[in-house]
Parts: C-alpha cells; structure tokens; sequence
C-alpha cells in the first residue's frame, strides 16, 4: 500500500518553507516510524545472534570443545546461508540507523546556547550512533581478523582457531581492541535492548521499569562473557 | 533588606531575532526588583516595559492564557523547554524558582519544523498541520450523549484523557536532541485510538499523522526521555510505544 501523501503545507507556513528531508533515494519512501521498526527488529535479532555466538565461544573455557564446535559449525551446508542472513541483518540495522541519525541531525540544526538535559537521557542513550559505529569498526576488522585470518595481533603460526584466539587475546593490543568492543556492545545494548521493545510497541508503563532493568542486564551479560574469554586469554598467556 | 523584600536581580541572555531571515544572536540585559512571586512571563514583561522606556524593541515572546492550559508560551531557560521545574509550563514557572543574581540564557525552541519568527517566537503550525492530517474525529456522533451511554472502560477512559492533557506547546520537539514530534503525535494518536468514537478513522488517522509528522521535518525518537521529562502536561512515552503499535496494525490490515 501507498502512503497518503502529505503536504508540507508551505502555504500556511508564515516563513520560508522548509526542505523535505525525507526525499532522499536512501529513505526508500519509508516512514519514520517503519524505518525504527526496521532498526528494532534487526537489533533484535542480533541480540539473538550475541547469546549464541557468546555461547559458542564460551566453550573456549573447555580443552577441545571449542574446536570441536567449530569444525562442526563449518560442516554444516547451512552455515554460508546463515552468514549471508546475518549480514543481511546487520546491513538493514546499520544502513537504516544512519539514515535515521542523518535525518535526526538535520531536524536539530542548532544545539542550544546552554546544555542541559532532564536527567532522563543517559549516556548510552545518547551515544548510540557513536557506540554503534564503533561496533562497526570493531566487526570489520573482527571478522577480517578472525574469518580472514588476517595478521593484524602478532603473526601467531598457530594451527587451531582456539590457539588464534587465545593468543591473539593475550597479544596486549588484542585483548585491548576485543575489551574495547565488547563494552561498545555492552554499551549500545544497555540502552538498544530497552529502546527496541518500546520501538516496536511492546512498552507500557507497568513493564518500563523491568524493559529498562533487563536492557541494563542484557547489556552487562554480553560485555562481561566475552570480557570473560579475554581475562581468561591473558591469564593463560595464550596457551 | 533580603532579596525578597528588594526584588531579585537578574542577568539576562536573550536571544533576540528580527525576523525568519535574520541571523539572530544573544543580547544581554539587567534587571533588578523582580518579585520572585512574578510569574516568567510577568518578568518577561518587565523587562519589555524596562526597554520600551529606554526606547528599544521589546522581546517578542508568545503568551495567551498564562494559566499553563493553552500551549502557547513557551522558551527554552538554560537549556530546558519552559525550565527546570517539573511539569510546568513558562508562566505557571515562578521567579522564586531561581536565586538571586541568577543568569538565565533564553532561547526559542530549536527545531528545523519550528522556524523562529522573531526572538523567542517560533512557528509551530507544523503541529496544526498534522492534527489537520488526523487528529479529529470526522463521523456524525450525534449530540452529546447521557453520560455512561457509551460504555468506556475505567482504564481506557484514564488513558485517554491523560494523553488528551496534551496542550500542544512543543516542548517535547524543543527538548528532543532530534526534534521529534513523537510524544506529541503518539498523545493525538492515543487519545483517539483508547475511546469509541476515534475507532472509525483508526487506522487511516495514524498513518496519515505519522506521514505528516515526517513531512513537516521532525526527526525520529531515539527513546532518550527527555520529552516526558520536559512536558509541562507530563504526557508518558507509553502513548509513543502505543503509536507504534497502531501504526503497525494499521499496516498489516491494509496489506
């Protein structure tokens, strides 16, 4: 279906009519409300993805299982089906946030003389283009680091993926650069968790306060498993 | 003698503007012997009667009922719409609120859909527009009826009336880092949607204001709060969540 077409209504407008910023190719005619509803749900399902890509590689913390796991992974006829589904996901989410952010700025061309907020905006509220573009680097050279192989923390000549890992985090700019990412995700999360359920309706105010609880949880659970895997790397000095 | 007795002094920052085209730019002015049971406005007016006598133009500033129910006052007061006190618009804010000696930076609300017309003065038909777009109710619902004739649930018909508070002033798109008019849409949206007689145009009315609420160039919610924080009229961001799911549903069932 068609959206009703507005007007921006210039003629009743006292001033000089304002742009629409809506028109560009990249809003591909959605609406605001469609697009944040896009941003939900792809966040959402890459929470899902989180929980079970920090449950696969929890199994680092037991001898063997960890490649086991992986060589498994790699058999299944599934897996390139997955990645492209995943990647498919994480365009949608980044691509249509940008657009958002983009549109946001342009609706506050000037800040105010004086900043001040209500107390009810947080860090992680307002920082969630900056900690999602963080975790955007932070995936692009994780994936070119861990799929890829790419030599980017030492040269390790390691033959398992789970001697790439741990020595790559006991590399002292490796377990700074995966620590780092991981808290951007924590970050991002503690307030994306909340934020993607009152996106997509499912918020009142009986359940705001548990939302905004388990936002926090879900955020500090992320961050500390895989914070957890580097601790444990360095401990063993990569062994 | 204390401050009470003498009045308040005041450094003053205002934002002065002549007109849409101009650039604008901060002109600072002193005033002493405010009583601090004046209203923001009365001290506005005070000022303005200070430059009148000194033969400079008064600050243009927006005022009707000074009652904190019409919507139409309104600036932003070190960085806050309508200023830090809780659920209170410009003139229902006292000057007993601030100290003596106080510095207060005054600014319109900065929106791209709220152009400043002059000084603190911003136009916000924007939000005409978009109740224009949907928020009425357009059958014939006859006179009005005995009370209990139409049968509202209890929780609904609070519902409804909390969101129907809403008094349009835009201190939800002035206090948004993206100026989002969403607090103000989804409180059109909710109040229509929660009673018997906005169930006609439902869905048709949510889709239309959402699409007027872009094309006016407000930005989109990024869930900080601050609207609810800021609303003189304390409108929850449940109404938003709530627009959210009337829109969806009015999507599905026009597939």
């Amino acid at each position: 279906m068609s959206e009703p077409a507005p007007s921006p209504g210039s003629s009743a407008r006292i001033s000089a009519p304002i742009a629409t910023p809506r028109a560009g190719f990249l809003h591909a005619g959605l609406s605001s409300v469609t697009k944040k509803y896009a941003v939900a749900m792809s966040g959402l399902a890459l929470v899902g993805f989180l929980f079970a890509h920090l449950a696969g590689n929890l199994l680092i913390l037991i001898p063997g299982a960890f490649d086991q796991y992986a060589a498994a992974l790699h058999a299944s006829p599934l897996l390139p089906l997955a990645e492209i589904g995943l990647f498919a996901v994480f365009v949608v989410h980044v691509a249509l946030a940008l657009v958002c952010a983009r549109a946001n700025r342009d609706a506050k061309p000037q800040k105010y003389a004086v900043a001040a907020t209500r107390g009810k905006a947080t860090l992680a509220s307002r920082t969630m283009v900056i900690t999602g573009c963080t975790v955007l680097v932070f995936v692009i050279v994780h994936i070119a680091h861990m799929k890829f192989r790419a030599p980017l923390f030492g040269n390790p000549t390691v033959e398992t993926g789970s001697q790439w890992v741990l020595r790559t985090l006991a590399h002292p700019l490796g377990a700074l650069f995966y620590a780092a990412g991981v808290c951007a995700v924590g970050v991002h999360l503690s307030h994306g968790v909340w934020s993607l359920f009152q996106t997509l309706g499912w918020n009142s105010k009986r359940w705001h306060a548990r939302l905004t609880c388990l936002s926090r949880a879900v955020g500090a659970l992320l961050a500390a498993g895989f914070l957890l895997i580097v601790v444990y790397a360095l401990l063993r000095g990569g062994r | 003698m204390s401050s009470k007795e003498q009045g308040l002094h005041l450094v003053l920052e205002v934002w002065r503007q002549k007109g849409p085209e101009d650039a604008g730019r901060f002109e600072s002015y002193v005033l002493d012997s405010v009583s601090p049971d004046n209203s923001f406005l009365e001290m506005l007016d005070q000022l303005n009667e200070k430059l009148v006598k000194e033969g400079q133009e008064p600050v243009a500033f927006d005022h009707d009922c000074r009652e904190g129910i019409c919507g139409a006052c309104g600036c932003v007061v070190n960085g806050q719409a309508h200023g830090h006190e809780k659920g209170t618009t410009l003139c229902q804010l006292h000057m007993r609120s601030f100290p003596n000696g106080a510095k207060l930076v005054l600014e319109p609300f900065r929106a791209t859909a709220f152009p400043v017309l002059r000084d603190l003065v911003v136009d916000r038909s924007a939000f005409d527009r978009i109740i224009q777009a949907g928020g009425f109710v357009s059958v014939s619902t006859g006179s009005a009826p005995d009370a209990n004739l139409v049968p509202v649930a209890k929780d609904n018909a609070e519902k409804a009336m909390d969101a129907a508070a809403c008094i349009g002033c835009g201190a939800c798109v002035a206090s948004c880092k993206n100026s989002s008019a969403m607090l103000f849409t989804s409180a059109k949206v909710s109040h229509l949607a929660l009673l018997p007689q906005g169930q006609v145009e439902r869905e048709r009315r949510v889709a239309a204001m959402v699409a007027q609420m872009d094309a006016e160039g407000f930005g989109a919610c990024t869930n900080t709060q601050e609207c609810e924080a800021a609303c003189p009229k304390e409108i929850s961001i449940e109404n938003i969540a709530r627009m959210n799911r009337e829109f969806f549903k009015a999507k599905l069932k026009r597939l």
